[in-house]
């Protein structure tokens, strides 16, 4: 049985992660390896630290098989971030890599 | 564009770090006392080390590539893991994982021939 809390948790700490990947993206463009610390570098990590720390224990919660698709969801938040806030463009192909992607992720769930 | 080559090829380098740190993780983990003998855990130090050293190729890679790009390329972690708790874990595989490898080297691979 796989308690709705972990499916719940799941969701946010994706949706979370895909954050902190969005300033992490947005804080690479001022990283060098002498200055790799700046402000949306560090909101960034944070933010995916907190994904990860909810991650582990929601994991161990319930079933891959049920969870790993809403893992899947964090690509998800990737394409309307990236659309709405770097304005890049999300071709048909890249949609359909996605969702190839998502189903390949459940797969792997569904094997565990 | 030639620098969205270089993006997919550090994302790639960054997912074979990834993939390894989660491996001497788990082992170190595995292995983890709560005691002063965390401190020598080598192998949990050295998973550390190589999930950092996976970061910070990562944010290379982004410097280069987009997000919407570079994201689900990271996919090729699970492809890595799997092949390592395939030959060094000696986890069993399944159908089910096999396919979702599948799946997920077309999707990974349609990103990486996509022009942009």
């Amino acid at each position: 049985m796989t308690p709705l809390i972990s499916i719940i948790i799941i969701v946010i700490a994706a949706a979370i992660g895909s954050f902190g990947a969005l300033f992490i993206k947005k804080g690479s463009k001022h990283f060098t390896i002498k200055k790799p610390f700046n402000k949306d570098i560090v909101i960034g990590v944070l933010l995916y630290g907190i994904s990860t720390l909810l991650f582990i224990p929601a994991l161990k919660l319930g079933e891959l098989s049920v969870l790993y698709p809403f893992v899947a969801t964090g690509y998800i938040w990737i394409i309307m971030l990236s659309k709405k806030y770097l304005n890049e463009s999300i071709t048909l192909t890249k949609i359909i890599s996605i969702a190839l992607i998502i189903i390949g992720v459940s797969f792997i769930g569904f094997g565990s | 564009m030639e620098s969205k080559y270089i993006a997919i090829l550090l994302v790639i380098l960054s997912t074979l770090f990834a993939s390894f740190g989660q491996l001497f993780y788990k082992l170190g983990v595995d292995k983890l006392e709560f005691n002063l003998s965390m401190l020598t855990n080598y192998t949990l130090i050295l998973g550390i080390l190589l999930y950092i050293i996976a970061g910070v190729i990562l944010i290379i890679a982004l410097k280069y590539g987009e997000l919407s790009a570079v994201y689900p390329i990271y996919a090729t972690n699970y492809i890595w893991v799997s092949l390592l708790s395939l030959y060094i874990l000696k986890e069993m595989m399944n159908y089910f994982k096999w396919l979702g490898v599948l799946f997920i080297v077309i999707g990974v691979g349609l990103l990486g021939v996509s022009k942009r």
